[in-house]
């Protein structure tokens, strides 16, 4: 059903990971996970599917019977091969939140802690970025500017990633960049005061750029809520996000991008997360 | 709002570049440089800017659309026509040597082969960022007074505003108070009262002023230079020569 998914081998799965392959545009599909109904989509934009390229956009989720884990990341375009940092690091994230379950869900703590992974991480995806061949079939000045952006940018992406942990009734969002979320209750919309700034990203050469630590935020689970996070290839529609969509829908929202001369990646993750049943 | 569309690969923008190469390109700059490599190495550095910001993974989208037209006595078309810069770089491997000769400054030739141009491909740039023409020069014009022509020039135009016009004159002694090249990066733009008396005053008045959407993207390259300037551009030094061009690809892309 799912393009990957990664359950163990030879036992009942503990948990289930789900990664969107960025070279195939995923049609909007449902999937009911026991932490949340999930509607997810994955288009590539027309420069990238007419010249048979990949998507610089990412999304990954994991999930067990009590939490879900989850990364979209926006490679950037004017660096060096974005969907290289955008996977890398979309998948780093997933693993780290997922493996660090017993992190308190304290903002400034979180964002310290990660913050110091973001600069770890630039090692080893420094090397995956200087290893991947510049073809010598390509113009030299291509080959030029793709060398300079190697060198003088890296590979960059910005990112939305997070856990839903019912156990806590909590919500943790990490990000950087503009790449968006939006949470709502019936009540409110608790993400009405974020921010998102286009300057922020983090660089494989480089770590984080135009902020210090990633911005860290977390919401109480206490009512029903609607969790949609989403790349700024649809932000055009970001209006209705404030109520679930249908598959259909949101295969409407993507096939209108498509007119757009400016039309983008799109990755969008929208959670339906009932409230956890208090204990007696 | 004007001059608001992005360069795309189905609404590209399409920048005609008019050369003056005329033997006095030969002479030096402050720093010894000839003025045709300068600009021939600033105009570079624009193309492969260009190509960056065109380049998504290891494929260039055709955002920008070129065309370079050498002229002195004649006028030369470096690329047979317009190019997009996919075709620049692949077919013409970069930027064509300049033919530098001896003769006259036949400006107006110039500027009406652009009006040419324009009038053939103005038709198909309904939805696309409006064209820009960048003259280069290092001199007054020979023959027939180029400004009427530049005019019915910046007459034209499509959805996203009229055309511009942009003018890049390399002499010296053009501004009352130099831009030295440490100070580029802070100079607001030319004002009428910076300019000498002389030619600088009639390309003046053939310059567009500069779109907020320009200015936005200047500055983000750390220029300091402000929305609704003249797109005139006094370069007396090569760091002048460098903003010239740079303002010429300064078109916003997604």
């Amino acid at each position: 059903m799912y393009p990957t998914a990664t359950p163990r081998q030879g036992e009942r799965p503990a948990y289930r990971t789900i990664r969107l392959p960025q070279d195939t545009t995923v049609s909007p599909k449902r999937h009911r996970t026991p932490v949340a109904d999930v509607l997810f989509t994955y288009q590539r934009s027309n420069d990238s599917q007419a010249h048979g390229m990949v998507g610089q956009d990412y999304l990954t989720y994991r999930y067990d019977a009590q939490r879900l884990v989850f990364a979209i990341c926006d490679g950037v375009s004017q660096s060096f091969m974005g969907d290289l940092a955008a996977a890398s690091l979309g998948d780093a994230l997933r693993n780290w939140l997922w493996a660090r379950s017993l992190l308190p869900f304290d903002p400034p703590l979180v964002a310290h802690v990660l913050g110091y992974r973001l600069q770890q991480w630039t090692n080893l995806a420094t090397s995956m970025v200087e290893q991947t061949p510049i073809p010598e079939h390509l113009p030299r000045m291509l080959r030029r500017v793709l060398e300079t952006k190697r060198r003088e940018a890296g590979s960059q992406t910005m990112f939305v990633a997070g856990v839903v942990d019912r156990a806590r009734a909590s919500i943790l969002i990490c990000w950087v960049g503009d790449s968006k979320f939006q949470l709502v209750t019936r009540a409110a919309c608790l993400s009405a005061d974020t921010v998102f700034h286009t300057h922020e990203r983090w660089s494989t050469n480089r770590g984080l750029i135009g902020i210090d630590l990633p911005h860290v935020a977390v919401f109480p689970l206490t009512h029903d809520s609607l969790l949609t996070v989403y790349t700024d290839g649809i932000e055009r529609y970001e209006a209705q996000f404030q109520r679930a969509l249908t598959a259909t829908q949101l295969a409407d929202m993507a096939h209108a991008m498509r007119d757009d001369p400016r039309n983008d990646d799109i990755a969008l993750l929208q959670l339906r997360i009932p409230a956890p049943i208090p204990d007696p | 709002m004007m001059y608001t569309k992005a360069a795309t690969t189905p609404t590209p923008v399409t920048v005609i570049y008019l050369l003056d190469v005329s033997s006095s390109m030969h002479a030096t700059m402050p720093n010894g440089k000839r003025r045709i490599d300068a600009v021939y190495d600033a105009l570079d550095g624009t193309i492969q800017e260009m190509v960056s910001r065109s380049t998504k993974g290891m494929h260039i989208a055709s955002r920008y659309r070129v065309a370079m037209l050498a002229y002195s006595t004649r006028v030369q078309d470096l690329l047979g026509g317009v190019v997009p810069i996919d075709v620049l770089i692949q077919d013409h491997q970069g930027l064509p040597t300049f033919p530098v000769d001896g003769g006259s400054t036949d400006t107006a030739a110039a500027f009406s082969a652009a009006e040419r141009i324009l009038q053939q491909e103005l038709p198909q740039m309904g939805n696309c960022p409006a064209p820009l023409v960048v003259h280069m020069t290092d001199g007054m014009y020979n023959g027939d007074d180029p400004t009427p022509i530049a005019a019915r020039i910046m007459q034209m135009g499509n959805e996203d505003g009229k055309v511009l016009i942009e003018n890049i004159f390399i002499s010296d002694g053009i501004l009352k108070q130099p831009v030295t090249p440490e100070a580029v990066f802070q100079w607001a733009g030319v004002h009428p009262n910076d300019l000498h008396d002389g030619y600088a005053h009639t390309l003046l008045n053939i310059s567009s002023p500069l779109p907020d959407s320009y200015a936005t993207n200047l500055q983000a390259r750390e220029y300091s230079i402000q929305a609704g300037v003249p797109m005139m551009l006094p370069a007396e030094n090569e760091a002048l020569v460098k903003l010239a061009f740079t303002m010429s690809g300064a078109t916003d892309t997604p």
